[in-house]
């Protein structure tokens, strides 16, 4: 730059050349003795079609050169047609000379809007941020004369683009790009923060998302306080940053449509899983029953209590199946619940009628508010977890010993308890059996079967509608299984 | 002879379709299989039966789509077999047009009980066109044509509403009714949106026809569905 300065203000050839001929040309006329009335203006397109052809600012060394040279030329009666010749000729060139700054401006412009546009149209083919800032980082040093570092954030590491490669950077190297990746405001030299650094710093990223910095060392030192060099730097960054949203964007996209991807074949295993089992059930379940009414008359009580056990241990298998498939359906994170506001009694109601054979040894006392209770749940999920509780009742007590269901609203929640006269659990069990395939101590279960999963999948469904779910020993001995869900109506209406 | 309901069981396994085929014959009533979809398409074409059993999970097409089809031109009972934690599925067939359904794995009694309320259904409503009006269950009877409703021989008496939503159920006894179509027959189909309206309504029914409202006899829940009203 300092060059293309000196080029401006040393007179050059053509300048030299024009001022000489324009002279000789003068006195030739002048001996000739013709007047300024009629040399001015042809002087004047003279100095005007030589200015064209100079650099900006050169066409007034010709303009001041050759009204000197009129001055002298010029006899004393003349000398006022000289002035104003001389001062229209300087407003003329410096016309021009205007003209042509606006010009090389507007030429400079469009040449980084080549830049730009090539930048930009590299970087949205391009995929993967370390491509991405590789291509960028090649272009534009090609293009411009400045020299550009490219750092980027990942994590607590700074990284620097050094090749093709990325580099984590040196611990005192990375006050600069970190001040810039963290606040969003350019740094470093011909700034006001940290300017006794050798760089310009400015962030790469856009107005939502950074992900580093942009370090530009310009060639010319003038250009760290030129308004526009920098914005031109500013626009790059920006672009880029740009560019690295879009490609996280597509990132995250695909991810997600894995996740979805997963999740689809997750449930189409489900479904195919619980075809798959319960097709065998209900053949089994279907033959016993045929066997039972075909063998109902004159047959012995010994055959028909075997296959009433047959039956029980069927209907077993069929809740555990149940439980594993919620199970599976909790552990794949994002459950959305189905909620609609339910009445209490519905599904209570429900889950004594699905476990009536089971619960009939025991005598059942249910108590629900005496004004309709209405709770927003996914009302199969529910009933499942009453069907497990109940179930883990009559199983862990004695026939003949009382079953009691409880429900009340107590600050906002409506409460669920159920409560029986079994074994009871040990107090440093009461949390370890909502784990997953954990039972009580072996004594207290006396070989009674169970997966361990009856009361995890209870407590992930009761976490899942913002509930919470508890053991309490009973007074006089036995359990109390407390649940609790939120009364609030979801917003949505359902 | 020839004069028992014909039933056809459309399902693809053929353990489970041997054991409809055996539950089934011990009533006598007369059996048609069909291993496919489109196989049980024709088969209810050519034979018209009575009662078709439709499994949900066929290998060649989606059950919705049988039942669509078939209600083109088919008005006797469907009764769906399904899984449990397919509420979604078991309420798009009924709205399809099925009459109800059987939660695998379900047992003969269950499957024949439904049964018969399908085959009586249709006799009802052939009474019904006769001019047959009342509907008795164990101590509950109701008189659709009086608009009374008795239990253990008491008059009780229902508030418009509630008589309506029994009205429904009576109609379709030892029917699921999805909470949809209640609410549509009940409020009419503007109060979309208003699904707690027949769980509420129906609370308040049970208080005054059930003896323990958390036990009922009569009006029973079907947890993601809809209700029954016992007809047994």
């Amino acid at each position: 730059m300092r060059h293309a300065l000196a080029k401006l203000l040393i007179p050059s050839s053509p300048t030299l050349f024009s001022i000489v001929g324009l002279t000789v040309f003068e006195l030739l006329l002048r001996l000739r003795g013709v007047g300024y009335d009629t040399l001015g203006p042809l002087l004047l397109f003279g100095i005007v079609f030589s200015t064209v052809f100079v650099e900006g600012i050169q066409g007034y060394y010709t303009a001041i050169g050759i009204s000197l040279v009129s001055t002298w030329i010029a006899g004393k009666e003349e000398q006022g047609a000289v002035q104003i010749f001389g001062l229209t000729t300087l407003g003329v060139t410096f016309c021009i000379a205007r003209l042509k700054y606006l010009r090389y401006k507007a030429l400079l412009q469009s040449e980084r809007a080549e830049v730009l546009y090539r930048l930009s149209r590299d970087l949205t083919r391009k995929n993967g941020k370390l491509g991405l800032v590789v291509s960028a980082a090649t272009i534009l040093r090609r293009e411009l004369p400045d020299v550009l570092d490219f750092y980027l954030v990942e994590g607590n590491q700074i990284l620097k683009l050094e090749g093709t490669e990325l580099k984590t950077v040196d611990e005192h190297l990375r006050t600069l790009p970190d001040w810039v990746y963290r606040t969003g405001e350019p740094a470093g030299k011909g700034t006001e923060t940290l300017s006794g650094a050798d760089a310009l710093f400015l962030p790469l990223g856009t107005d939502h998302k950074r992900f580093g910095a942009l370090s530009v060392q310009f060639t010319d030192p003038a250009d760290y306080y030129d308004r526009d060099k920098r914005t031109v730097y500013e626009t790059i960054a920006r672009q880029i940053g740009e560019a690295l949203e879009r490609d996280q964007e597509a990132v995250n996209g695909f991810q997600t449509n894995l996740v979805q991807e997963g999740e689809k074949l997750r449930n189409s295993l489900l479904r195919s899983l619980s075809h798959d089992l319960r097709t065998p059930l209900t053949g089994i379940q279907g033959s016993i029953d045929l066997l039972k009414m075909k063998l109902a008359e004159g047959d012995t009580r010994e055959n028909r209590e075997l296959l009433e056990s047959v039956s029980e241990e069927l209907a077993w298998l069929a809740r555990m199946m149940d439980n594993i498939l919620s199970l599976t359906r909790f552990e794949s994170e994002r459950v959305v619940l189905r909620k609609e506001s339910e009445s209490v009694e519905d599904v209570v109601g429900s889950a004594v009628r699905a476990l009536s054979r089971r619960l009939a040894s025991h005598p059942l006392e249910i108590r629900l508010p005496d004004s309709i209770l209405m709770v927003p749940m996914e009302s199969t999920l529910i009933e499942q977890v009453l069907v497990n509780l109940l179930d883990n009742a009559a199983k862990y007590s004695d026939p003949q010993t009382p079953i009691e269901i409880e429900v009340k609203v107590e600050g906002g929640m409506a409460v669920f308890n159920v409560a029986d006269r079994g074994s009871g659990i040990a107090l440093e069990d009461l949390t370890r059996v909502f784990e997953k395939f954990e039972r009580g101590k072996p004594e207290e279960i006396r070989g009674i079967r169970g997966t361990g999963l009856g009361l995890s999948i209870c407590k992930a469904i009761i976490e899942a509608h913002g509930g919470t779910i508890e053991a309490i020993p009973r007074e006089g001995g036995g359990t109390v299984v407390r649940f609790t869900l939120p009364m609030e109506v979801a917003t949505d209406g359902k | 002879m020839g004069n028992e309901p014909l039933i056809l069981v459309i399902e693809d396994e053929r353990p489970i379709r041997n054991f409809l085929k055996s539950a089934i014959q011990t009533q006598s009533y007369r059996v048609l299989e069909a291993e496919k979809g489109r196989e049980g398409l024709s088969l209810a074409a050519s034979h018209v039966p009575d009662i078709v059993l439709l499994d949900l999970g066929l290998p060649d097409m989606d059950g919705i789509e049988v039942i669509k089809e078939l209600r083109a031109w088919f008005s006797a009972p469907i009764l769906i077999l399904s899984a449990r934690g397919q509420e979604r599925d078991k309420i798009a067939a009924l709205d399809a047009g099925a009459d109800d359904y059987l939660t695998k794995p379900f047992g003969v009694g269950e499957l024949l009980a439904r049964i018969r309320v399908a085959l009586r259904n249709r006799v009802r409503r052939e009474m019904n066109e006769a001019g047959g009006t009342v509907f008795s269950v164990g101590g509950l009877k109701v008189d659709l044509e009086s608009r009374r409703v008795f239990v253990e021989g008491e008059e009780v008496h229902l508030t418009p509403i509630e008589f309506k939503l029994l009205a429904v159920l009576v109609k379709n006894a030892g029917k699921v009714v999805t909470h949809m179509h209640l609410l549509r027959e009940v409020w009419g189909p503007a109060s979309a949106d208003q699904l707690h309206y027949v769980r509420i309504y129906m609370a308040g029914l049970r208080k005054k026809l059930e003896k323990d409202s958390a036990r009922p006899r009569y009006l029973l829940t079907e947890v993601g569905v809809g209700y029954r009203l016992a007809d047994e």
